[in-house]
């Protein structure tokens, strides 16, 4: 049910977030409603396809292609539109229903596989994203297409390079720049400075960064805090737009963007800030053992601020548009475009469309569709930004699933030899010397009724491995099955006979002795500060749980361990 | 608002002084404003910041801007008037007057072409 919940949480607001922006691209683009406009309907033979341009609209470009009276005259515009909305549709609700299955799925056997759920829980957004690229990336080509044919029809000469032909390229070389624009274009931009206020209060986990997870969620915050940062100074080194032949629209324009978009991102490093401390919190808390209220509280707090800045994003562009349409008519501004700026867009798969102009300098351009900027793949830091980010995704999901892929088939190996007993052929290796083992012994219930939280490990209905946190024993490693009462072989450490001591030698001794991993009894309050401070001072192992694929293996194993160290395992 | 074609054979510094001249005398940018710094403005551009500095070096040789270390580049406040800038505005007027004359413009015609010209450079 859990899973269930973060698989809903994680995907569906991302769906229907993604879904709003795109249908937004068409923005008449509503098949069977019509409107007044200057657009065509197809009424007689197509039910579907009545689609409307509103001249007083802003937009005048969608997909980066910029659109002429012409074109929204012509009926093969209206039906591209109406296409687009119900492809869209198709792909929203198909995504949907992989969501609700995926989530269904997660109730039942599957999450005994760990890639499978993984795969379950990623992959319909991964699928969304991808169809609804596809939708995008055809109608922007129906639409270039039709550019291109009316444009050849008409003889204007303007035709489209990704139809094949050569477009004239006059107004490419010519630059327009507004000196009073290119000298105050930042000034409203928050200060870079600020960014050091998020990156010293993520600086202050370090506190608490004992362990590896810890570390790494700090780790991961500095790196998002620094691409935000990135993007920030990319931000104020965007070429000027010149929306105008009047300097103080071009002003009030740019700065109004870069001011926008500015806090944005310095918004998103503050948020970014307040999301490692709540999952820190969650993660100082897990060690210490968290319930699933608590953890719910901190997922659906952490889906917030994920949200957040998307919202932000889009408030952001909204406000930035509406001024845009308030103070410049769009037929003015299309006179100081670069005209053939629309084909230099290139479709990618996943990661949408991306800008490749050698002759454009800057880094990042805007979206062409969606909010927020495309990376110039043409310099040479938008292209290692962009395959870096391509790289980095491909290979996180690579390693996520070929991890789980191989703890879900591998069945973990336990050696042993003169220097003490090895697990092997795990994601979670262990070695363990001669001396460190106190005692060894089998048990066909030592982890029936224990409370294990994990750390850093593998649990799923089938298998647990890895570390865990025991109730009233402290870090463990586990590597058992749990589909069925296997016997299961517990190993003793040092660390577990001294806590026993500590325990036993305090005033209120009463209960928690554990007699074959099994807590018996209850602890007392003393006991279990006793306990926690002893935890607190090391999380090392105290105790391992084994468990073979069989129960025959598991029996073989203790047996050749008997032989090994029989003052270990007499009773 | 200047405008720099970067197909043109006449080259981009250059391209880039005389629309400075011309913002300037069309008073777009009025005595004490300030420019945008090199990197700015080349980044506007998209054109190498040596190419920008070496405008601003020149307009600054020729009068027309100065440095100020805390305000950046300015436009000068008076352009003094020089005998080598009088040997030079002559010799430039002759040849395009010349050009005129033997692409068939009368007399009225190039007093009345000045004469509209000057006035977007009044005051």
């Amino acid at each position: 049910m859990f899973l269930s919940i973060i698989s809903l949480l994680c995907n569906l607001p991302v769906i229907l977030i993604m879904y709003y922006l795109y249908k937004s691209e068409f923005p008449s683009a509503r098949a069977g409603v019509r409107r007044e406009g200057f657009g065509t309907h197809h009424g007689a033979n197509c039910r579907t396809s009545s689609v409307s341009w509103n001249r007083s609209s802003s937009k005048r470009a969608i997909m980066a292609v910029r659109i002429t009276d012409e074109m929204a005259a012509d009926p093969e515009f209206s039906e591209i539109g109406a296409n687009y909305a119900k492809s869209l549709r198709v792909v929203l609700w198909m995504s949907l229903a992989f969501v609700v299955i995926g989530a269904v799925l997660l109730n039942t056997w599957i999450t005994g596989y760990t890639s499978i759920t993984l795969f379950l829980a990623i992959a319909p957004l991964f699928l969304h994203v991808y169809l609804t690229n596809r939708v995008v990336f055809r109608a922007r080509r129906q639409l270039t297409a039709l550019k291109s044919r009316l444009s050849a029809q008409s003889g204007t000469g303007a035709t489209d390079t990704s139809t094949g032909t050569s477009a004239s390229s006059a107004s490419d070389s010519i630059r327009y720049v507004d000196l009073v624009t290119s000298r105050l274009k930042n000034e409203t931009m928050p200060k870079a400075a600020w960014f050091l206020v998020p990156a010293l209060l993520l600086s202050l986990l370090w506190i608490w960064a004992e362990n590896l997870p810890m570390q790494l969620l700090i780790g991961s915050g500095y790196l998002v805090i620094g691409a935000a940062f990135f993007l920030f100074l990319m931000m104020s080194r965007i070429p000027i737009k010149i929306y105008s032949a009047d300097s103080q629209t071009n002003l009030t324009l740019n700065q109004a963007y870069r001011q926008g978009w500015g806090r944005y991102w310095l918004a998103l490093a503050f948020a970014v800030t307040i999301l490692h401390f709540c999952l820190a919190f969650g993660l100082i808390r897990y060690y210490e053992s968290l319930s699933e209220l608590w953890s719910l509280g901190i997922l659906l707090l952490a889906t917030m601020l994920t949200l957040l800045p998307v919202l932000y994003a889009i408030r952001v562009h909204r406000r930035f548009k509406a001024l845009e349409q308030r103070l410049t008519q769009p037929d003015a501004s299309a006179l100081f475009e670069r005209r053939n700026e629309e084909h230099y867009f290139i479709e990618d798969g996943f990661m949408g469309f991306q800008y490749n102009n050698p002759e454009n300098p800057a880094f990042i351009v805007n979206a062409p569709v969606g909010i927020g900027q495309a990376i110039n793949i043409a310099s040479k830091k938008g292209r290692i930004y962009y395959y870096a980010t391509k790289l980095v995704i491909c290979v996180a999901l690579l390693f996520a699933l070929g991890i789980s892929l191989f703890e879900d088939i591998s069945s973990p190996q336990l050696a042993v030899g003169d220097e003490g007993i090895r697990i092997h052929q795990t994601v979670y290796p262990f070695r363990l010397s001669a001396e460190e083992i106190v005692q060894i012994e089998l048990s066909d219930s030592a982890l029936v009724s224990a409370k294990l939280h994990k750390l850093v490990g593998t649990a799923s209905k089938r298998i647990l491995r890895g570390d865990f946190k025991q109730e009233g024993v402290g870090k463990v490693k586990v590597y058992v099955y749990q589909d069925s009462l296997h016997p299961v072989i517990v190993v003793h450490l040092k660390r577990d006979s001294a806590k026993g001591e500590a325990q036993t030698s305090g005033d209120q001794t009463q209960g928690d002795q554990t007699q074959g991993g099994q807590t018996q009894g209850t602890q007392t309050r003393g006991d279990q500060k006793l306990n926690q401070n002893v935890q607190r001072q090391s999380y090392d192992v105290v105790r391992v749980y084994f468990g073979a694929n069989t129960p025959e293996e598991t029996i073989r194993l203790y047996e050749m361990l008997k032989a090994r160290f029989p003052e270990k395992t007499a009773q | 608002m200047i405008q720099i074609d970067l197909s043109s054979e006449v080259p981009i510094y250059l391209q880039l002084r005389n629309q400075i001249i011309l913002a300037i005398a069309r008073g777009e940018l009025k005595t004490g404003d300030a420019l945008p710094t090199v990197r700015q403005l080349a980044e506007d551009i998209g054109v190498n910041p040596m190419t920008v500095s070496k405008t601003y070096n020149e307009l600054k040789n020729q009068g027309y801007l100065e440095t100020n270390l805390r305000q950046g580049t300015l436009v000068r406040r008076k352009v003094e008037r020089t005998k080598k800038q009088e040997e030079r505005l002559h010799a430039e007027l002759e040849l395009l007057l010349a050009e005129a004359r033997l692409s068939g413009y009368d007399e009225k015609e190039l007093l009345d072409t000045t004469k509209n010209i000057l006035k977007r450079y009044r005051g």
